[in-house]
């Protein structure tokens, strides 16, 4: 068994920690305060040829494996101090990119994948309803099929990238009385007629992420927009969750790393009682536990990555580490501020904005209960 | 596991099995019965969450292997459904 990255992507890892710090770092205390979106540090990453790496070449990707994309994720993490940015681009990549790239039409790939690969669109992937959340597919958005288009009538709510996306990854039912079944897969642009975006939701943490609600008003759609079959949806959903709940933390892991440094550096230096404060067991071990919780979820994202790229990822994989990950950056986030003391607490240390990052780890895709009924279910309970 | 010719008429003997499995999901939902024809899907005793549980039973009491692909409204829809694809993955 060798856990050993290749050469190839230290040297990618080394490459994008120096881009994140030149290029993505700018202004973040004073975007996050005013909740703004860097259009500029998204196309930076495109240009960069994040927004690409799994995809085919032909489409602008780089057709990286899901390894050398986790080692990529985790570097922005560690270097880039816009988790929001980041979590915006991973959220286009692996719930809208992704499904288009295993379900879309040549023309869709076309019209859609290259221009999200290249960052010149930007993608959002509606799901959620206000009466919907972790029961996702009780869905009350409706498409109703007119000859060669649908007519889309509802609303989404949380949709990331919302205010600023061109295309829409759409769930609507077509089929009541399949149930589940019955929900197909929609791309809508922002320029159709009927659809409107909400004002951007104020939330505690990614703050530079933007997100709104989403109306479909007899949103006038072409049959050709259709992503899959009718009735694909949940499978089409179903790929995105697969690649978003195992991989859209490895930016967190990337935070973890960085914030065992700051701490082991912080508990080194500060001097208390004539003595630096890591001399303390009760603060080393809470550095120990830290690190830790990186390891273990180190651990587990790698394994869902490879076991990805192998084709043999199944939901126990992806909730355990979904459940693992989001838990360990949560209490690592607060764990560091406490070390760091009362400058922790401050705004200027940054440490509290990843806290508040780190937060809706537990709910974005899947919330922590979502990930233990996942795995209770593969338990056979 | 349970075979589809261990006993009697395979048909019937999967039907019997269906039926039983299609009861024990109702009954944790608080569906008190179920008929051959009545939707499962739209009923909601097969939602997105049985749905895992159902191939998870259907794979330990039948020799089969569901696919993505199966996990269609025409195989689901109904016990007679469920049954017929049953019956087809057994051969």
């Amino acid at each position: 068994m060798d856990f050993a990255l290749t050469d190839d992507q230290l040297a990618m890892r080394s490459e994008v920690i120096r881009f994140a710090r030149k290029e993505l770092n700018d202004d973040v205390i004073a975007r996050d305060a005013d909740g703004e979106f860097s259009r500029e540090g998204w196309r930076r990453c495109a240009r960069m040829g994040i927004q690409g790496l799994p995809f085919p070449k032909e489409y602008g990707g780089s057709a990286a494996d899901p390894v050398t994309m986790t080692v990529v994720m985790q570097a922005l993490g560690y270097a880039c101090a816009d988790h929001g940015l980041l979590f915006a681009i991973a959220a286009q990549m692996l719930s809208v990119q992704v499904p288009l790239a295993h379900f879309g039409t040549e023309e869709q790939k076309t019209r859609y994948l290259q221009p999200l690969c290249a960052g010149e669109m930007i993608g959002a992937h509606g799901m959620s309803e206000p009466g919907s959340g972790s029961d996702a597919f009780s869905l009350s958005t409706s498409a109703r099929r007119d000859g060669e288009r649908y007519l889309l009538n509802g609303s989404k709510t949380f949709v990331t990238n919302a205010p600023v996306a061109d295309v829409f990854l759409v769930f609507a039912t077509t089929d009541k009385s399949a149930g589940f079944m019955g929900v197909s897969a929609f791309l809508v642009e922002k320029g159709f007629p009927g659809l409107t975006v909400g004002k951007p939701i104020g939330k505690l943490g990614l703050r530079t992420s933007p997100m709104s609600e989403v109306f479909f008003d007899d949103c006038v759609v072409p049959a050709r927009n259709r992503l899959g079959k009718e009735g694909m949806g949940p499978r089409i959903f179903g790929e995105g969750m697969r690649w978003e709940r195992s991989l859209i933390l490895a930016f967190e892991l990337g935070a973890m790393e960085r914030q065992i440094e700051a701490c082991v550096a912080y508990a080194g230096e500060r001097q208390q009682f004539r003595q630096p404060i890591g001399g303390f067991q009760s603060v080393a071990n809470r550095i120990v536990d830290m690190k830790l919780r990186y390891e273990t979820s180190r651990l587990l994202l790698y394994q869902a990555a490879w076991l990805l790229q192998q084709g043999r990822l199944g939901e126990l994989e992806t909730a355990m580490t979904k459940l693992h990950v989001s838990e360990s950056c949560v209490q690592s986030s607060l764990d560091a501020i406490q070390v760091h003391g009362g400058y922790g607490y401050t705004t200027e240390c940054q440490l509290e904005r990843a806290l508040r990052d780190a937060v809706g780890a537990r709910l974005y895709s899947g919330t922590s209960e979502i990930q233990r009924n996942a795995i209770a279910r593969s338990l056979g309970l | 596991m349970m075979r589809a010719d261990s006993q009697g008429d395979p048909i019937v003997t999967v039907a019997s099995e269906i039926t039983q499995i299609i009861q024990q999901l109702a009954r944790a939902r608080s569906i008190a019965e179920v008929r051959p024809r009545d939707n499962l899907l739209a009923q909601g005793v097969v939602d997105s969450l049985a749905i895992v549980r159902l191939t998870h039973i259907l794979e330990e009491r039948f020799p089969i292997r569901v696919v993505d692909e199966d996990i269609v409204p025409e195989n689901f829809r109904d016990i007679e459904s469920l049954s017929r694809f049953v019956q087809s993955k057994l051969g």
